[in-house]
């Protein structure tokens, strides 16, 4: 009890002096010094005590593998040249102790499989290198060899449809319909390829190999009788030359704008469309069938109403579909009121 | 007539922030001469210009310097922006602004922490440091880093900090500020720190202005230059801004500059974020640079200067960054001389040197 | 911004540099910054920076890679450090200059890495 309270005599006396000689202008900071004595430490006991991360904090650049298409932008931006990307093997590497975690990779990425995940790469004494799989792309050119070393390159069969534009993840194409020019920056170009795939002419190619044989384009663009006017043709024309009318039943072409380019004779599940009027051949496979959420769906009958195929029966408790006439035009997905419609895979 | 030697200070020594070698050449215990040599740390930065494209640059720039980090992301985008012809939206600017104050902040708390330690003052230093973590859990909370921010770029902000982020960014700065006049208060009132700055290392008014020194070592002069009061970068125009000068010209002055210039950060940051407009924080930028833009910025340790040449390519030709700690390096070697060995490492750290923006 | 920050170049030669800087000096210039910048292969710009009032103006000095330059720490003492430092690392000659670390200023392995290399 004695020690005790000579330890407090002490203490108040410390207190009280450090007090007066602040005044005075000495020991200035001995309140503070001596306060700190009975504070809690201000670290904290790391990595024995886990770090509190905040939200935005960038630790290190995590990717999504399923979903990269290979292009190679993240490796493009990357300003320590930290991450490479292979096509062929499938696989996405990064260099942990060469990374900055600046984030270009991640706001850059057109398919946004990077995330910045916000805690730090464990130290380590070596340099870490993480691989990750991506999808591997096979070479990439029209009917023949690639030569994915050379440049990307349009051929004469080209229409100037832009579609490849539109597909490119780095803006590398130009394209002027009126002028009739096709251009591509080498350097922005990325070489993954999503426009040779994309071209309906197969036009394009690296280094130049010679494209397929153009599609018969001698006659005006057709429609047959198995057209039901599901407007996806009018959709997926670049140059808006498709008119359709679902509920008049009718489908025009303007044949001054139409490029010919063929998106729509790709596209249209009925394969009613074609250059000349040739014959149209049976039904392909489907891609997408419709399918309801049952907790959303208030079998309010319109998708029945706006299906062209007749694929959609629609009760007072029930909603059901015919999987042979669903064409996959996604019409009812747009006109559902409560969003309770959405495309599966057939 | 005394002994004459040469005594090298640096590139090593415990109150250096960064390596600096400095020959004294000494003459009993009197400073006679400075030769100072630089070149520790040289990366050779601004020569990456040729084959990282201007996007890669910033974050090439911006870690020139662990301490002045977000100033020269401004400025390097800012003279981008410039060279390209392209004004950014206003809440980027007071973003910029505001992030750049807090920028401020942290840097004179680390060097108040540095200055204690020169003169052996441990437990002030660490308290100075204790301080300046709430500032970087800051940093942290909204920019994603500590040190280096990597949110400024070629048209504005990458990311936006939400309204209710700047208003937790006021409170906390607010909650410092009675902890911060508790520190400050040692320095400027303390009888021994008094003794060992005060009448140290006197530059008088035409010296200072003649030596071309920028920054708190000019404004402790009493020399009114800020680059902030040219209303050309951020909004300072719009915050009634005024630069915060003292008269004696030693390092106690230049002390109380910084010392006043962190409460007077805390107070336009809390006038900017009631100020800020809403809107985009970034803007289109053309692929290519073309053009030269040259634009100066109220860096903590002075005025930066700021230049990019475009070559019509995306890489650019030329980018130079001045830094402040290059201009103040003659003044310190004149202030030097008739020092005493003693007062030196006080004296090196009262331009606030910072030598890895000095020599990138 | 406020306002955009003035954009002021004016071209100098080799002859009138230090009549010209001299003339800002005596007018309360201060000197804010020296730089180089390689053209091309042949040819070489040195940008001097001045402030006054805090308006910047700079002169633009074009010569041909090898020429030696006047220096100016005459007019301006502090100029020594990025004339040293040009030296260093650009090689260009600079003469009469009040203090001239002769290529020990800037501690590097190779000499003058950013001269273009022939």
């Amino acid at each position: 009890m004695g020690i005790l309270i000579k330890i407090i005599v002490i203490v108040v006396a410390l207190l009280l002096s450090s007090v007066i000689t602040a005044r005075l202008g000495f020991f200035k900071f001995a309140g503070t010094v001596i306060g700190s004595i009975f504070k809690k430490p201000a670290t904290l006991m790391y990595p024995v005590k886990p770090r509190e991360w905040q939200e935005r904090t960038r630790g290190a650049v995590g990717i999504d593998g399923d979903n990269c298409i290979g292009c190679g932008i993240c490796a493009n931006v990357c300003p320590t040249a930290a991450i490479a990307v292979d096509r062929k093997e499938g696989k996405w590497t990064i260099e942990r102790m060469q990374c900055v975690q600046c984030s270009a990779c991640v706001d850059n990425c057109p398919k946004k499989c990077l995330t910045m995940e916000n805690q730090y790469t464990i130290p380590d004494v070596v340099k870490v290198v993480d691989t990750y799989d991506i999808p591997a792309k096979a070479a990439k050119a029209a009917g023949g060899a690639a030569d994915a070393d050379g440049d990307l390159t349009c051929a004469d069969t080209c229409v100037f449809c832009g579609l490849c534009v539109k597909a490119c993840p780095a803006d590398a194409i130009k394209v002027d319909r009126k002028a009739k020019s096709w251009e591509v920056d080498t350097d922005a170009c990325v070489k993954c390829g999503a426009c040779i795939d994309k071209c309906p002419k197969k036009s394009l190619s690296f280094g130049g190999a010679a494209a397929a044989p153009a599609a018969d384009e001698d006659g005006d663009l057709t429609c047959a009788d198995t057209c039901v006017f599901c407007g996806l043709c009018a959709k997926v024309c670049p140059a808006d030359a498709l008119e359709v009318d679902r509920k008049a039943k009718s489908w025009k072409v303007d044949t001054d704008a139409c490029v010919k380019c063929g998106a729509c004779i790709d596209k249209c599940p009925k394969k009613s469309l074609s250059f000349g009027g040739a014959a149209a051949p049976a039904a392909p496979a489907k891609k997408t069938i419709a399918a309801v959420d049952e907790e959303k769906c208030i079998h309010c009958v319109a998708c029945e109403n706006e299906c062209a195929a007749e694929a959609i029966k629609v009760d007072t408790d029930k909603w059901e579909l015919d999987e042979e006439k669903c064409i996959g035009c996604e019409a009812c997905v747009g006109i559902c009121p409560t969003e309770a419609i959405s495309m599966k895979e057939a | 007539m005394g002994k004459r030697t040469i005594m090298p200070f640096g590139p090593q020594h415990p109150v250096l922030p960064e390596p600096i070698h400095l020959d004294l050449v000494l003459e009993d215990e009197t400073v006679v001469d400075v030769i100072p040599s630089i070149g520790y740390i040289h990366r050779g930065l601004e020569k990456l210009c040729e084959t990282k494209d201007y996007n890669q640059m910033v974050y090439v720039i911006e870690r020139i310097c662990g301490i002045c980090s977000f100033g020269h992301g401004w400025g390097a985008c800012a003279s981008m922006e410039g060279a390209m012809g392209v004004t950014i939206p206003e809440r980027a600017e007071y973003l910029r602004t505001i992030l750049h104050e807090l920028s401020r902040v942290h840097s004179h708390l680390l060097w108040l922490g540095l200055m204690a330690d020169a003169f052996g003052f441990e437990s002030l230093f660490n308290h100075c440091w204790r301080v300046r973590e709430s500032v970087l859990d800051l940093f942290e909370k909204n920019t994603g880093g500590r040190v280096i921010f990597s949110i400024c770029k070629p048209g504005g902000m990458r990311k936006d900090i939400s309204n209710e982020n700047l208003k937790e960014m006021v409170d906390v700065l607010n909650g410092l500020k009675a902890e911060i006049k508790t520190i400050t208060d040692v320095f400027v009132e303390d009888a021994s720190v008094k003794n060992r700055m005060t009448g140290v290392g006197v530059l008088t008014k035409e010296e200072a202005i003649e030596l071309c020194a920028v920054g708190p070592t000019v404004r402790g002069s009493g020399v009114v230059q800020d680059i902030r009061l040219t209303g050309n970068h951020g909004v300072y125009h719009l915050l009634d801004f005024e630069p915060v000068v003292e008269e004696a010209g030693d390092c106690m002055a230049r002390t109380k500059v910084r010392i006043r210039e962190v409460f007077q950060a805390i107070e336009l940051i809390e006038k900017a974020v009631s100020q800020i407009p809403d809107g985009p924080v970034d803007c289109k930028v053309p692929k290519t640079v073309d053009g030269e833009f040259a634009i100066r910025l109220e860096q903590p340790r002075g005025e930066g200067f700021y230049y990019a040449k475009g070559a019509g390519t995306k890489f650019l030709k030329r980018m130079r960054v001045r830094t402040p700690t290059n201009i103040n390096i003659p003044a310190l070697v004149k202030a030097l001389k008739g020092a005493d060995l003693a007062d030196v490492p006080i004296l090196v750290l009262t331009i606030d040197p910072c030598i890895s923006c000095t020599e990138r | 911004m406020g306002k955009t920050a003035q954009q002021n170049f004016e071209a100098v030669e080799l002859s009138n540099l230090i009549s010209r800087v001299g003339d800002l000096k005596a007018d309360g210039y201060r000197l804010v910054q020296i730089c180089g910048v390689n053209l091309d292969d042949d040819n070489y710009e040195i940008l001097y920076s001045f402030d006054k009032n805090h308006e910047l103006l700079s002169l633009r000095l074009d010569i041909a890679i090898g020429t030696e330059v006047e220096s100016i720490t005459g007019i301006y003492w502090p100029a020594f450090i990025y004339e040293n430092e040009i030296h260093d690392l650009f090689g260009v000659q600079f003469n009469h200059s009040a203090l001239d670390y002769q290529g020990t200023f800037f501690r590097i392995a190779e000499e003058t890495p950013w001269k273009p290399k022939k």
